[in-house]
């Protein structure tokens, strides 16, 4: 059987089934909501016809729940229907004119209002989950989930961690990630400013009180004058952040073709995009940053705390002065009076302006939001759209131009397309434990939420804030032996996958589904429970309870399939699934005959097979989650 | 809610809903390769029961400033090391009063006195005891660069990405500067090796700390735990009981898991994650019942995170019997050394806790007789500047790795410790940055040797050792190893 699907409409691309098109019939799909859609099969008596026709699951349910596991964290059965009949662009035009629903800041100051409140204690700061508990609110209850998808990505590309020595600063961890999450639909360049002159990050990569060059001669003043030296000390400028803008947040370690590849010299070696000549230069330009908040260069902040909430200040006798020496030949002008802050907009400036940028960002979002292996084509388009030459948008830098020739490509919305061997990606630990929360809908009787995140990070090692290193919790090239490394592939996800994280991830499953999903601590020391029992979550499985009986089996697994795989589950793995969960029946026990006529024991009973049922839906989804089809997202 | 389905149906919507076509469902999983890797033990041994060596390889990640963990004490060298190291040098006094120095007396340096840093007092003990070394200015090479004349004119092979964290912790494991490769040398030791064990179902290689480049071999991956020895906290835990009875849902669950990874798919994510989703199956499997016969250890190991990493080395070493295992490579990482700012400050807190750890480590290998058997290296991603940026220090290039064991000549610096003064010609420029006088190939290279690796195998293991030395006319240039 062959089917061609063409969706010639206004969203302006095209899903193509199969090929080998043989005989072609026009229908209509999704009761004419569409128009402009062709759809040919080969044989119009075959069993594809039904489905086409939709007498059953459209076909674009799949293809908006495919969609939405690339532009959110995973969708319910709910939002799959909405998108269903709202369309693509629509649905991300919608989401770009979403304001966000509350500032992570305000979060963590109401939390601590609220604590200091209670606690009488009206100076105390917040405790760090304070940010962990705003931050799950935030996912969980808040209708901009393209812009909690992109800045969850956007984090792992401009890194900071609580690994540092403000890693129990709830303010400056919220602080951060407000800044990504008001700056994802902006520009590139406003973002490469903003965690530029944001305090955390001038602490991660050290360049906060990072001082000019200098030399000082240590005296001894015990002799006469002039003094003997009893040592000679050199300041040099710190080099981290010089290093890190440019290898990590905008341009990497080559220069590239506009297809993603790296240009090579005349010996066919990698052309590097600098040297340590130009770290050496860029090392000047970020020096002269201090806490925004104290009064002279060097020292501590005034508030170790409020410091973050406010950009470093500049202080230009601690700037070096002179030229600088920029990427392709670009000087800094010697500026007199020093003008620390103008300098690091020309660097800024030079770095944004450099032609790989839209080239290594943009095949890096491609990796986390649609496949690990984007074609020198796909690459090339998000490129162009980055570069201000697209159908999205004529402005460098432009994020919502950038976003949509990224979601909105041929290579992330064709079928054929997912079914290529070598497309897809693993999806991230941590994106999979947002999409069980998601699709199944975790709430609470007061619609708040806790999770302080801490048992999902022993289970799987990520969560927000947690990377090891600047280098995030994978690295883009990696490449993990076996069938991918075959095929030349890289897949970054496979870097924190191994035996160890598998387990992981399995017992995680196991305590999500059948124990707490969310760790829902105290917000201080002598809270009781039962005060904040209106906020404990559940996962809600009504619907598919109701599916939960031998007979519908099939359904159970075909609604799991739309909602967490979108339909790319294997006949063998539904098998093996609805096989297993026949093994333990409501039907199959009896309540005891001696409970006849005791009302009490037969409820209990009842109860307890009804338990049975409960049962199968979580282990439904525990095993839909641990198959391979289901983790690799294509 | 209203859907009705037969079979048919939903056989049709699993292919027709852009869905995994490809994946054939009914070829027999015999043909999957990756049983192959998951099968059970193999009759044959190779080596003597007796014949057990291990590898234990610590990485400090991060860059650890190794020029203050050895320091130079001959009194020039001391002045020179003091002056450029400024606010970041060490005390010592050679009358013998407090300071931040302890003297050790290596056997091979001429003359040339140096000091260890107090936070390292069981390594100086192990070192008085010839059972420890150092490895001085040591680094990533493609080829031998003399000094900075040949660095700059003689057109030598650079690594890449010189001084770059990502770059450089990569080629110490992978020990291929000139590439970007995902296989490392214990990977490549074990592709090598590992028909040494006769049980394929656990790695050559056990990591502590997860997926690593050192021990990604192209035949081989690592063994990946955490580091409790607790039966119960290895491999998957049991789902709840349903009408007590405690092990039924979990057997269906196991059973049906085993079913979907036994699977065979086209994909090659998909293919690649079934194929690990076995191997930690079969591996949970044979690891919970070995580790629960350890015998343990009387001599405590600290509470810290690297401390419990090696005492879980340890337990699985008094076990390798139980695992088929005649040779093992460990690894873990112990991070944070990236010390721009108080290098003092947070090598005094750090340096104990690795000091503790190979310590206890050695102590415990002495219990179970085998000290003789396990070599204990520590590596890093580069040394750092030898001036300061005020309270830390930048990325450099060469610097100073401790190796340990029963099997180590110890009580030696092994290499040449450079020369401090910023006019030395191995100095590259006014930062203090050494260029490496010994390569990370030629330290790896002793060390695969004494593993087992075959003369004639030492190419695959480190494609650049011929740039070297000929280990056929000269199989122990530093002379690393007493057997």
């Amino acid at each position: 059987m062959t089917i061609t699907l063409k969706l010639l409409t206004s969203i302006g691309f095209l899903i193509s089934l199969f090929s080998n098109l043989v005989f072609s019939q026009e229908i209509i799909l999704g009761q004419g909501k569409n128009t402009n859609i062709t759809v040919t099969t080969s044989d119009a008596t075959t069993s594809g016809y039904p489905t086409l026709t939709s007498q059953g699951y459209m076909p674009n349910l799949n293809a908006s729940s495919r969609f939405l596991s690339q532009a959110s964290f995973g969708p319910s059965f709910e939002e799959i229907n909405v998108l269903a009949s709202q369309g693509i662009e629509n649905w991300i035009d919608n989401q770009y004119n979403t304001p966000r629903a509350f500032m992570i800041m305000d979060s963590i100051l109401g939390y601590n209002d609220y604590k200091n409140g209670i606690l009488n204690t009206p100076n105390d700061r917040p405790y760090n989950y304070y940010m962990d508990f705003a931050w799950w609110q935030y996912m969980m209850t808040s209708d901009d989930v393209l812009r909690q998808r992109v800045t969850f990505a956007l984090m792992e590309f401009f890194v900071i961690s609580r690994f540092s020595s403000f890693g129990s600063n709830a303010y400056a961890l919220g602080l951060y990630y407000d800044m990504l999450m008001n700056g994802a639909f902006t520009n590139y360049k406003s973002l490469l400013d903003s965690i530029t002159y944001n305090a955390a990050m001038g602490q991660y990569l050290t360049y906060i009180n990072n001082s000019k060059t200098d030399t000082i001669y240590n005296l001894n003043y015990n002799t006469p004058y002039p003094f003997d030296t009893i040592s000679i000390q050199y300041v040099f400028p710190d080099e981290n952040y010089a290093r890190e803008v440019m290898q990590l947040f905008s341009i990497g370690l080559c220069e590239l073709n506009i297809d993603g590849t790296c240009k090579k010299d005349i010996n066919d070696v990698d052309i590097p995009t600098y040297d340590n000549e130009d770290i050496k230069e860029f090392a000047k330009i970020f020096t002269g940053f201090s806490y925004g908040d104290n009064f002279s260069f060097g020292n501590g902040p005034d508030d170790y705390e409020l410091t973050y909430l406010q950009p470093m200040q500049m202080y230009n006798g601690f700037h070096e002065s002179g030229e600088k020496y920029l990427l392709n030949n670009f000087t800094v002008p010697n500026r007199e009076p020093v003008d620390g802050l103008a300098d690091v907009q020309d660097a800024l400036n030079n770095i944004f302006n450099h032609p790989n940028v839209g080239i290594f960002f943009g095949k890096f979002m491609i990796q986390r939001l649609v496949t690990s292996n984007p074609s020198s084509g796909y690459i090339e388009r998000v490129a162009k759209a980055f570069n201000g030459e697209s159908e999205y948008g004529n402005i460098r830098g432009d994020m919502k131009a950038f976003l949509k020739a990224i979601l909105l490509d041929e290579e992330a919305r064709s079928c054929s397309m997912a079914d290529n061997n070598n497309h897809g990606m693993l999806r991230e630990p941590f994106v999979r434990y947002l999409q069980l929360a998601k699709a199944f809908d975790l709430n609470s009787q007061s619609g708040r939420h806790r999770n302080a995140m801490s048992n999902v990070y022993n289970f799987i090692e990520q969560k927000p804030f947690s990377s090891p290193s600047v280098f995030n919790f994978f690295q883009s090239d990696y490449q993990p032996i076996g069938s991918i490394e075959q095929a030349n592939k890289v897949a970054p996800e496979f870097q924190i996958t191994n035996t160890q994280s598998i387990t992981g991830y399995m017992n995680g499953l196991n305590d999500w589904l059948f124990g707490n999903l969310s760790d829902q601590w105290a917000l201080y020391q002598g809270e009781h429970y039962t005060s904040y029992m209106e906020d404990f979550s559940f996962l809600d499985f009504t619907d598919e309870l109701a599916l939960s009986a031998d007979v519908y089996l099939p359904q159970l697994l075909e609604r799991l399939n739309l909602i967490l795989a979108h339909g790319k589950l294997s006949l063998n793995t539904t098998d093996a699934i609805i096989s297993a969960l026949k093994e333990f029946s409501h039907d199959s026990r009896d309540c005891p005959t001696e409970y006849a006529g005791n009302a009490t024991e037969i409820a209990d009973c009842e109860e307890d097979k009804l338990y049975t049922n409960i049962i199968r839906v979580r282990i439904a989804v525990f095993l839909v989650m641990a198959s391979p089809e289901y983790l690799i997202n294509r | 809610m209203t859907k009705r389905r037969n079979i048919s149906r939903r056989k049709f919507l699993g292919q027709a809903s852009c869905a995994a076509i490809g994946s054939t469902t009914f070829l027999s999983t015999a043909l999957n390769l990756g049983m192959i890797n998951t099968a059970a033990a193999r009759p044959h041994i190779i080596g003597a029961p007796s014949d057990y060596k291990a590898l234990v390889v610590i990485l400090l990640a991060g860059g650890a400033d190794s020029h203050n963990m050895l320091i130079p004490t001959t009194p020039s060298e001391y002045s020179t090391y003091s002056t450029i190291r400024s606010d970041l040098a060490l005390s010592y006094n050679i009358s013998g009063t407090p300071d931040d120095v302890m003297n050790i007396t290596p056997s091979n340096t001429g003359g040339r006195t140096y000091g260890v840093h107090n936070g390292l007092a069981g390594i100086k003990s192990l070192f008085d005891q010839n059972k420890a070394a150092f490895v001085a200015n040591v680094g990533t090479l493609i080829e031998p660069i003399a000094n900075l004349n040949d660095l700059r004119y003689s057109n030598k092979k650079i690594p890449l990405g010189l001084y770059s964290h990502a770059d450089q912790i990569m080629q110490w494991q992978t020990s291929v500067p000139d590439d970007r490769s995902a296989v490392g040398v214990g990977g490549r030791i074990a592709d090598m090796l590992k028909d040494m064990n006769t049980i394929d179902a656990i790695s050559m290689n056990i990591s502590l700390d997860g997926k690593n480049r050192f021990q990604s071999g192209n035949t081989i991956s690592e063994y990946s735990i955490g580091n409790s020895a607790d039966p119960e906290d290895i491999g998957m835990q049991g789902l709840t009981s349903w009408w007590s009875n405690s092990g039924f849902l979990t057997q269906q669950r196991d059973e049906a898991i085993k079913s979907v990874v036994e699977d065979v798919y086209s994909n090659i994510f998909q293919d690649t994650y079934a194929d690990l989703s076995r191997q930690t199956i079969a591996g949970n499997d044979l690891f919970k019942t070995a580790i629960a016969k350890r015998p343990g250890f009387s001599s405590p190991f600290a509470p810290t995170a690297l401390s419990q990493d090696l005492r879980m080395m340890a337990d699985i070493i008094s076990v390798q019997q139980h695992l088929g295992a005649n040779r093992q490579i460990f690894f873990t990482t112990f991070g944070g050394w990236d010390h721009h700012d108080e290098v003092l400050n947070n090598q005094n807190r750090m340096l104990p806790i690795l000091d503790g750890a190979i310590s206890s480590m050695y102590t415990s290998l002495t219990e179970l007789g085998i000290q003789n058997d396990v070599t204990i290296m520590t590596i890093s991603d580069f040394g750092r500047t030898m001036t300061t940026n005020t309270g830390g220090s930048d990325h450099a290039w060469g610097g100073n790795s401790i190796i340990v064991g029963g099997a180590v000549n110890g009580g030696q610096i092994f290499g040449e410790y450079p020369d401090l003064d910023l006019a030395n010609t191995v100095n590259i420029d006014n930062r203090g940055r050494y260029i490496p006088q010994l390569s990370v190939d030629e330290l790896y290279a002793e060390i695969a040797l004494w593993f087992g690796v075959a003369v004639s195998d030492l190419n695959y293991i480190l494609p650049n050792i011929g740039n070297f030395n000929n280990y056929v006319s000269n199989p122990a240039p530093l002379g690393l190893f007493n057997v």
